[in-house]
C-alpha cells in the first residue's frame, strides 16, 4: 500500500518535471520555432512553393500529397511498403517458432454463437464486404485526383477480408488464405512497385522515372499521363502488399488464440 | 501581460503540447512496468512527433493541398511535404507497432506474464 | 550497354537485394532452397557492383550522384556516394554476403516448413539493404526510412534467436523507436529551420541560419538517436542482451555491422552538414569525447566480468564504438580517418569473432568460455582466425586494429589532447586481459567438451556434412574475414590516403 502511494508520488512528479522542463524551454527561447501558421517561414517558402506550382505540371496529380508521396519521393514509399511486408514476416517468422493453438472442433451451432453475437449484425456486416470492396477500387484509383491512395485501399480491402472471416459460415465468400501465402502475396505486391521502378530504365530513364516508361511518349500531355500510369502501377502495388500484410498478421494471430466468449 | 502570453499560446502552443506529449511517452516507457502499457506509450511519441511535423506544416488561409479546379497559386495551399513524409512515418510505426505486439504476444506464451517484474524477477525501484 | 550499368549500379545495389528479399518466400514456394540460393547470389552480385562503384569513384576522384525518380536534388531523393561510403558499402555488401553464406547450414531448407528458411533469409537479406540504403542516401528523410527497415529485421533476427531472444529483441525495440524517433525530431527541427531535407543543401541552407538554441536542440536530438543506435555509452542498455541472443547465424552481421553504420551517419551529419565553424562544436565534440572515454573504459571492465563468450564480445563492442566516437571528438583529419577506419576493421574483427562464436555453438554447442578447453585439436582453422583476429582486437601491429587505434593517437597528439592517448592504451591492456583469459581456457583448459553421441545431430541447429571441423559454407567466412584483418592492416596507408583523404579534406 505504502509503495503504490510512493509510486503514484513518484509518477506525479515525473509528469509535472516533464511539463515543465517543456514550458521552461519554450520561454527561455522563444524563437525556437517558427509560429504556427506563419506563410513566411523558411519551412513554406522553398520546397513547398515548389511542390504547389509545379506538381500538377510535372506528375499530372491533383492531390499533391499524392505526388510528393508517389512520385517526388517514391523511393521513400518503396521503402515504406517493404516495412510493410518485413513486419509480416518478422510477426510470422517471431510467431510461427511456437505451438498453435489447438481449437476444439466446434459444433455448427457453436461457431454460428461466436460472431457479432446476433442474426441480423451477421447478415447486415455480409452486405457490407461487396460496398467497402467497390470502395477500396474507388479509392485506389481516384488517389492521385483527390484524398485516398493505396494504402488505404489496401486496409479496406483487407478489412473486407477480415469481416468475411471473423463472420463464421460454411461457404466463406472470400476463401481462407494461408498466413505463409499471405506473405507471398505482399511479397509479389513489392515486387509489382520495384518492376515499375526498373522498366523506365529500359528507356533510358532513372530508376522510378515515371515519365519515361517504355511506352512511347513525345509530347508533354502524354509525359504526364505516363506519371500517372506509372503512380497507378505502384499503388496497384502498394494494394497488394498492404492487404497481405494485414491478412497475414491476422491469420498469425487467430492461428493463436483462443476466443472464449 | 494577458496579450502576450495569448499571442505566445497561439504561436507556440501547440509545439508545446507536443512536445509534453512526447515528453510524457517517453516518461510512461520508462516507468511503467507492464509491457503493453510500455507500447502505448511508444506510440503516443510516435504520435506526438507526427503531430509536430504537421503543426510545421500549417499556413495561415492555406486549404488541403488538391487542385481542385485551377492552380491557386503557392498561398492557397498548406504545405504538402510533412503530410508526404508523415504518411511514411504513420505506416513505419504500425509496422513497428506490429512486431512489438508478435513479440509480445511471444513473450506471453514463454513467461506466462508481461508484467516486468514477472519477467526480470526484480521489483519496481522503490 | 556498359555504360548501361555503370550509371545505374548506385541504386542497383539497393534494388538487386531488394528483389531477392521480396521474392525469396515465392521462390522457396517453387522449390525448397531455391530462395536462399538467390539471395546468397544476388548478394554477391552486389558484392561486385560495389568494387566497380569504389574502383570508379577512386579513379575519377568524384562523387557519384544518382537522382531517383529523375528529380533534381532538393526537390527528390538522392543517392550519393563519395570515397567514405564508397568503401562502407563495399564493407557491408562483403560482409552481408559472407553471413549469409554462413547461416547456410544453420537454415537448411526443410520442404515441410518451407517459410522457416526463405523467412529468415528475407529479413536478413533487409538488413543488408537497410544498410547500404543508409549508407548510400542523400537525402535526410531517406536515411530514417532505412534506419527503420535496418532495426525492424534486427528485431526479427534477435527475436527469432536463443531462449531469452524475445525479451531481448522487445527491449531493442522499445529503445530503438526511441532512437529513431528522436533523429526524426533532430530532421523535424533543421527542416522547420531551413525547409529542406536533402543533406548538401542543408549544409547550404544552414549556414544562414542564426537560431543557435535550435542548431543544439537538433544536435542532441540526433547525438540521442545515432547514440542509441550505434550503442555509444550511457545509451547502450539494449545492445549486451540483444547481441548475446540474437540468432546465432545471424549474430555477426548484428554485432559486426548494425551498429557501425549510424556511427557512419554521425559523420554524415556533425561534420558535412553542421558548420564545423560554429562555436559550438567544441563543446558538442567534447561531450561526444566524454561519451566515448566513458565508454570504451565501461566497456573494457565490464567485459572482464563474463564467462559468456557473447557477452564479453558485446560488451568489448561497447568500448569499440567508443573509440570511432572518439575520432569525431578528435575531430581533426587523422581522428576522422582513424574513425573510419576503425569502423572497417573493427566490422571484420567483430563479425569474425562471432563468427567463430557461432561456430562454436554449432560444432560443440559452446556458450561458454570454460568449455572451451583444447577445442583448437578438434577445430584448429576456427581457433586459428579466433587468435589472428583477437590480437588484432588488442591492437598488436601486423593488424588492422592496431592502425586504427594508431591514427586516433595521432590525431589526439595532434590536438594535444593526451588523455585520450591514455584512455587508448589503457583500454587495449585491459582488452589484452579479457582476449588473454580466453587464449588460456583454450589452449591450457582442460578438455571437457566430447563429441555428440550421435554424430549427425549437433546441438539443434544442424547436420555435420563433409570433412572439415565446420562446413565449408561457415569455414570461407570465418577465412575471409580473418584474411581480410591481415589486408586492411597492410592496405592501411592506400586506405586511409588514397580513397578517404580526399572526401574527408572536403569536409573539413
Amino acid at each position: 500500500m505504502n509503495m503504490d502511494r510512493n509510486k503514484d508520488r513518484k509518477k506525479i512528479v515525473g509528469v509535472f518535471f516533464v511539463i515543465a522542463v517543456v514550458i521552461g524551454v519554450f520561454f527561455l527561447f522563444p524563437d525556437l520555432l517558427p509560429a504556427v501558421d506563419d506563410a513566411k517561414a523558411p519551412v513554406h517558402t522553398y520546397l513547398s512553393d515548389y511542390y504547389i506550382e509545379n506538381s500538377l505540371e510535372d506528375t499530372g496529380a491533383h492531390n499533391m500529397v499524392t505526388a510528393v508521396l508517389a512520385d517526388y519521393r517514391g523511393f521513400d514509399t518503396l521503402f515504406e511498403t517493404c516495412v510493410m511486408f518485413l513486419a509480416g514476416v518478422t510477426a510470422l517468422m517471431v510467431l510461427s517458432t511456437t505451438a498453435k493453438v489447438t481449437k476444439p472442433e466446434r459444433s455448427r451451432k457453436e461457431r454460428l454463437q461466436i460472431s457479432f453475437g446476433s442474426t441480423v449484425l451477421d447478415i447486415a456486416f455480409r452486405i457490407i464486404v461487396p460496398v467497402i470492396v467497390i470502395y477500396a477500387f474507388y479509392v485506389l484509383v481516384h488517389g492521385e485526383l483527390s484524398l485516398g491512395g493505396g494504402f488505404q485501399a489496401g486496409a479496406l480491402l483487407a478489412i473486407a477480408y477480415m469481416i468475411d472471416r471473423i463472420i463464421p459460415s460454411f461457404n466463406s465468400s472470400l476463401g481462407n488464405l494461408k498466413e505463409e501465402t499471405a506473405a507471398v502475396i505482399a511479397g509479389v505486391g513489392v515486387f509489382i512497385y520495384i518492376l515499375t521502378g526498373l522498366l523506365p530504365m529500359a528507356g533510358s530513364g532513372n530508376f522510378l522515372e515515371y515519365g519515361k516508361l517504355p511506352f512511347g511518349a513525345d509530347t508533354a500531355e502524354q509525359i504526364r499521363q505516363l506519371h500517372g500510369t506509372g503512380i497507378l502501377l505502384i499503388e496497384i502495388g502498394v494494394v497488394v502488399c498492404v492487404m497481405a500484410t494485414i491478412i497475414n498478421i491476422l491469420e498469425v494471430v487467430l492461428e493463436r488464440t483462443e476466443f472464449d466468449d | 501581460m494577458i496579450d502576450i502570453i495569448e499571442t505566445f499560446l497561439a504561436e507556440k502552443g501547440i509545439y508545446m503540447m507536443t512536445f509534453i506529449l512526447m515528453g510524457l511517452g517517453i516518461f510512461g516507457m520508462v516507468s511503467s512496468g507492464n509491457y503493453m502499457k510500455k507500447i502505448m506509450c511508444m506510440n503516443i511519441m510516435q504520435v506526438s512527433i507526427i503531430f509536430f511535423f504537421l503543426a510545421l506544416g500549417q499556413k495561415e488561409h492555406g486549404t488541403l493541398p488538391v487542385v481542385v479546379e485551377n492552380l491557386l497559386g503557392a498561398d492557397a495551399y498548406i504545405n504538402p511535404l510533412p503530410h508526404a513524409l508523415m504518411l511514411t512515418a504513420i505506416v513505419v510505426s504500425l509496422g513497428t507497432t506490429g512486431v512489438a505486439l508478435a513479440l509480445l504476444m511471444k513473450i506471453k506464451e514463454i513467461y506466462g506474464s508481461i508484467e516486468e517484474e514477472d519477467i526480470t524477477g526484480k521489483r519496481w525501484k522503490k | 550497354m556498359n555504360l548501361f550499368f555503370i550509371s545505374h549500379i548506385p541504386v542497383l545495389i539497393v534494388v538487386i537485394p531488394l528483389c531477392a528479399a521480396v521474392l525469396c518466400p515465392l521462390l522457396s514456394r517453387l522449390s525448397p532452397s531455391l530462395g536462399k540460393r538467390t539471395v546468397i547470389v544476388f548478394l554477391f552480385v552486389v558484392f561486385v557492383l560495389s568494387l566497380i562503384q569504389l574502383a570508379g569513384i577512386v579513379q575519377s576522384g568524384e562523387a557519384v550522384h544518382y537522382y531517383l525518380g529523375g528529380w533534381e536534388p532538393p526537390y527528390g531523393v538522392e543517392f550519393v556516394i563519395d570515397g567514405v561510403n564508397g568503401i562502407i558499402i563495399v564493407l557491408v555488401s562483403f560482409i552481408g554476403a559472407m553471413t549469409a553464406l554462413f547461416s547456410s547450414p544453420f537454415e537448411e531448407a526443410d520442404k515441410n516448413a518451407p517459410f522457416k528458411s526463405a523467412g529468415y533469409y528475407s529479413i536478413l537479406c533487409f538488413l543488408v539493404i537497410g544498410l547500404l540504403g543508409i549508407a548510400s542516401t542523400g537525402d535526410a528523410f531517406n536515411l530514417y526510412v532505412f534506419m527503420e527497415i535496418v532495426a525492424l529485421s534486427g528485431y526479427g533476427l534477435i527475436a527469432i534467436g536463443e531462449e531469452k531472444g524475445p525479451i531481448a529483441a522487445f527491449r531493442y525495440l522499445l529503445t530503438g523507436t526511441i532512437g529513431a524517433s528522436m533523429y526524426l525530431l533532430g530532421i523535424g527541427f533543421l527542416y522547420s529551420a531551413t525547409g529542406t531535407l536533402n543533406m548538401a543543401d542543408l549544409a547550404v541552407r544552414l549556414q544562414r541560419v542564426d537560431n543557435l538554441p535550435l542548431i543544439a536542440i537538433a544536435m542532441a536530438c540526433l547525438i540521442v538517436g545515432f547514440g542509441i543506435k550505434m550503442a555509444l555509452f550511457p545509451l547502450h542498455g539494449w545492445q549486451p542482451a540483444a547481441h548475446s541472443y540474437a540468432h546465432p547465424a545471424a549474430d555477426p552481421m548484428i554485432a559486426g555491422v548494425m551498429i557501425k553504420i549510424p556511427a557512419y551517419a554521425m559523420f554524415r551529419f556533425f561534420f558535412c552538414i553542421f558548420d564545423s565553424s560554429l562555436p559550438m562544436m567544441k563543446t558538442i565534440f567534447n561531450i561526444i569525447g566524454i561519451m566515448a572515454v566513458l565508454g570504451i573504459l565501461y566497456g573494457s571492465l565490464k567485459a572482464l566480468r563474463y564467462d559468456k563468450y557473447n557477452k564479453i564480445l558485446a560488451y568489448s563492442s561497447i568500448g569499440q564504438v567508443g573509440y570511432i566516437a572518439l575520432g569525431f571528438a578528435i575531430g581533426n583529419f587523422y581522428g576522422i580517418a582513424g574513425a573510419v577506419f576503425h569502423i572497417l576493421s573493427h566490422a571484420f574483427m567483430k563479425t569474425g569473432l562471432f563468427y567463430t562464436s557461432a561456430a562454436f555453438k554449432y560444432r560443440y554447442g559452446i556458450h561458454y568460455t570454460d568449455r572451451l578447453g583444447q577445442v583448437y585439436r578438434k577445430m584448429p582453422v576456427t581457433c586459428g582466425a579466433l587468435v589472428v583476429l583477437a590480437l588484432s582486437m588488442i591492437g598488436l601491429p601486423p593488424f588492422a586494429g592496431f592502425f586504427g587505434k594508431w591514427y586516433l593517437a595521432l590525431g589526439a597528439i595532434q590536438n594535444g589532447q593526451y588523455l585520450y592517448v591514455a584512455v587508448l592504451i589503457i583500454s587495449s591492456l585491459l582488452s589484452a586481459i579479457y582476449f588473454f583469459r580466453i587464449f588460456e581456457k583454450m589452449f591450457m583448459g582442460e578438455k571437457t567438451v566430447s563429441e555428440p553421441a550421435a554424430p549427425e545431430e549437433y546441438y539443434g541447429y544442424g547436420k555435420l556434412t563433409g570433412k572439415t571441423e565446420v562446413p565449408l559454407q561457415m569455414l570461407i567466412p570465418i577465412v575471409s574475414a580473418a584474411l581480410m584483418i591481415i589486408a586492411l592492416g597492410l592496405g592501411n596507408s592506400f586506405i586511409v590516403n588514397g580513397i578517404l583523404r580526399t572526401t574527408i579534406m572536403e569536409v573539413l
